[in-house]
């Protein structure tokens, strides 16, 4: 067995074992009600100067965009390493982690709307480069699922997989996005000394942890689906060969 | 409590909720007929 071959058994080992502990599901319980605890508890709700509960939206809506673009480059990783090794497991993970990945992205955009709609006064600003991007990265990994809709062949799997690699390019390009043009109305917070999105920094860490947290029990749950759809297939073959065979002394 | 507040918490809920029920459902079901067809191929049907 190869270095490379050892690594990645064991890598799959690990993930298949973390994906069904129990630990997850009460882990993932109890950090999310101390997420609401904190959010509705002591973060503050006066950001970019204005006041308003609203703001309260931007905890998870950060979280849920953080856990997005975690999931998604999950999805990237996971075809690389299914073109190089056409080990299933990665598939299964590629898949599984865009789907998930891509409802995060839609929640991020509904909740970015709600909160625009009040503070920004407007539903979409088509003029922020921040939203924008944010909307073709939905697009992309809409495209992405619709591949796999086409069906469960090696073919679609590894076209699926180039597509995922190249679709890719567009997470890292919005997040920095405000950095590379003007921002209308998102700007710049990480690394910025003039931000003005003042937000309660362990209101904000634990709400990203929570996201985290939600996004393997969802990952876990649909490479679960993944993997039984495969052996339910694999039975089914094996019981049509069976059945195909000429029965002998006849 | 702000009406769009709780719209937006409240998508987050629903969308996830529905998810969770649908993952659950599905593995569900597949295990089931994973668990019938291995008793079929047991008994030799």
């Amino acid at each position: 067995m190869s270095t490379l071959t050892r690594a990645e058994v064991t890598a799959v080992a690990t993930l298949r074992r973390l994906f069904r502990t129990r630990a997850l599901t009460y882990l993932t319980l109890l950090v999310g009600v101390a997420s609401l605890g904190s959010i509705f508890g002591i973060a503050s709700d006066a950001m970019y100067g204005v006041s308003h509960p609203i703001n309260l939206i931007a905890y998870w809506h950060i979280g849920l965009a953080t856990a997005a673009a975690g999931a998604l480059t999950v999805t990237f990783l996971g075809c690389v390493l299914y073109l190089l090794t056409e080990t299933d497991f990665w598939e299964f993970l590629a898949h599984a982690s865009g789907e998930v990945g891509f409802l995060f992205v839609t929640l991020t955009l509904v909740t970015g709307s709600v909160w625009g709609r009040v503070i920004w006064n407007s539903w979409w600003e088509w003029t922020d480069i921040r939203l924008v991007t944010f909307l073709i990265v939905w697009f992309i990994y809409a495209g992405y699922l619709l591949i796999y809709s086409a069906g469960g062949a090696n073919r679609v799997a590894r076209l699926a997989s180039a597509y995922g690699i190249v679709g890719f390019v567009t997470v890292p390009l919005s997040y920095v996005s405000t950095r590379l043009w003007t921002p209308t109305f998102h700007e710049t917070t990480v690394g910025n000394p003039d931000t003005q999105a003042t937000v309660t920094v362990p209101a904000l860490l634990l709400s990203v942890v929570a996201m985290g947290l939600l996004y393997l029990l969802l990952l876990a749950s649909r490479v679960r689906v993944r993997e039984l759809e495969s052996r339910l297939t694999s039975v089914r073959r094996a019981a049509a060969d069976r059945a195909a065979e000429p029965s002998g002394g006849e | 409590m702000e009406p769009l507040l709780l719209v937006g918490y409240g998508a987050v809920f629903v969308a996830v909720i529905v998810y969770v029920w649908y993952l659950r459902n599905r593995v569900a079901t597949l295990e089931r007929k994973v668990s019938d067809l291995g008793d079929e191929s047991d008994t030799g049907e």
